[in-house]
């Protein structure tokens, strides 16, 4: 809907909010694809080694959980916005985790 | 003299807000279901075991290097509309879709061959099958499939965006709908990022 306003207005309404950093062109998001690229090889690669079966595990998640903070970070832009959504995503996050730990702890010990 | 300007009323702080609200609902869906198979992955721990040994690694890998690519293509796009170059944009984004595409292509194939074998849910062959792998198929295509839904609305929204693009509506300054679309975009890849490993890798 078009609504009349003064010119005396700030042209903030017109026009998006520059980021707090500026992006660096496209090779952010090349050197985020080829480090997301090599998490992925690595936890492949972890599958075929002999090491204990609950380590291999905790590796493979917490190799997914950098993935993920990679993804969150500099694909979804947390780290070039404003600090509030960083909490807000966290927040999240941590209650995610803490539902799935509480969860099976009572599960496995019942 | 009395000035007016015809001005659009927009709040692109806010979409990006609601935008990142609709994507917290979403990582708690999935993360109930990820809830779900960590139940189970740990009361059928032999039978998860089995069942994920049936599933190509391979074609796993190649998925998850595809969607991570398009996520490359889709981040360049929101560089490339922020410079005013309207062609490259639409090379990412129609790359991205491609992309996208070539992904649900690999998961058809890799479903398709679960169902030639009887591994899908309600088979008779799974049903005579341990109760951790019709619990592991019965996760699997839900999940996966829950996902690839995702991703052709997903690709539903890149292809507005492509069209709005053509017709000058998102363009340098005004680029609300490229930046929420490529949110939830990533979001696909957020979620990937750990179906992956636990249905291909950890067994």
């Amino acid at each position: 809907m078009d609504i009349l306003i003064p010119v005396i207005l700030p042209n903030k309404l017109i026009t998006m909010e520059p980021l707090k950093k500026k992006l660096e062109g496209y090779t952010l998001y090349l050197f985020t694809f080829v480090g997301l690229s090599i998490l992925t090889l690595l936890a492949v690669w972890l599958t075929q080694v002999r090491f204990g079966s609950a380590l291999i595990v905790g590796l493979i998640m917490a190799i997914a959980a950098v993935q993920a903070i990679i993804v969150l970070f500099y694909n979804m832009h947390l780290k070039f916005h404003d600090k509030i959504l960083t909490i807000f995503v966290g927040i999240i996050f941590s209650v995610i985790f803490l539902v799935i730990l509480v969860t099976m702890l009572d599960f496995v010990n019942r | 003299m009395e000035h007016t300007l015809t001005l659009e009323h927009r709040d692109d702080d806010a979409s990006r807000i609601g935008m990142w609200l609709f994507i917290f609902t979403e990582l708690f869906l999935f993360a109930g279901l990820f809830l779900v198979f960590a139940v189970y992955r740990y009361k059928y721990a032999e039978g998860f075991h089995l069942a994920a040994q049936e599933l190509n690694v391979t074609v796993g890998t190649i998925n998850s290097i595809i969607l991570l690519l398009s996520g490359m293509t889709m981040g360049i796009s929101y560089v490339t509309i922020q410079k005013g170059e309207k062609k490259i944009t639409l090379i990412m984004l129609t790359i991205t879709i491609l992309l996208g595409i070539v992904f649900l292509t690999n998961k058809f194939f890799e479903w398709k061959l679960k169902f030639v074998h009887g591994l899908y849910p309600g088979s008779g062959e799974l049903i005579s099958l341990s109760r951790g792998d019709v619990m592991f198929f019965g996760l699997y295509f839900f999940m996966t499939g829950l996902h690839a839904l995702h991703l052709i609305v997903g690709l539903i929204l890149i292809s507005i965006v492509i069209w709005r693009v053509i017709k000058g509506r998102i363009h340098a300054t005004k680029f609300a709908l490229l930046e929420n679309s490529g949110l939830y975009w990533h979001m696909i890849d957020l979620v990937w990022i750990f179906l992956f490993p636990l249905f291909y890798l950890i067994n």
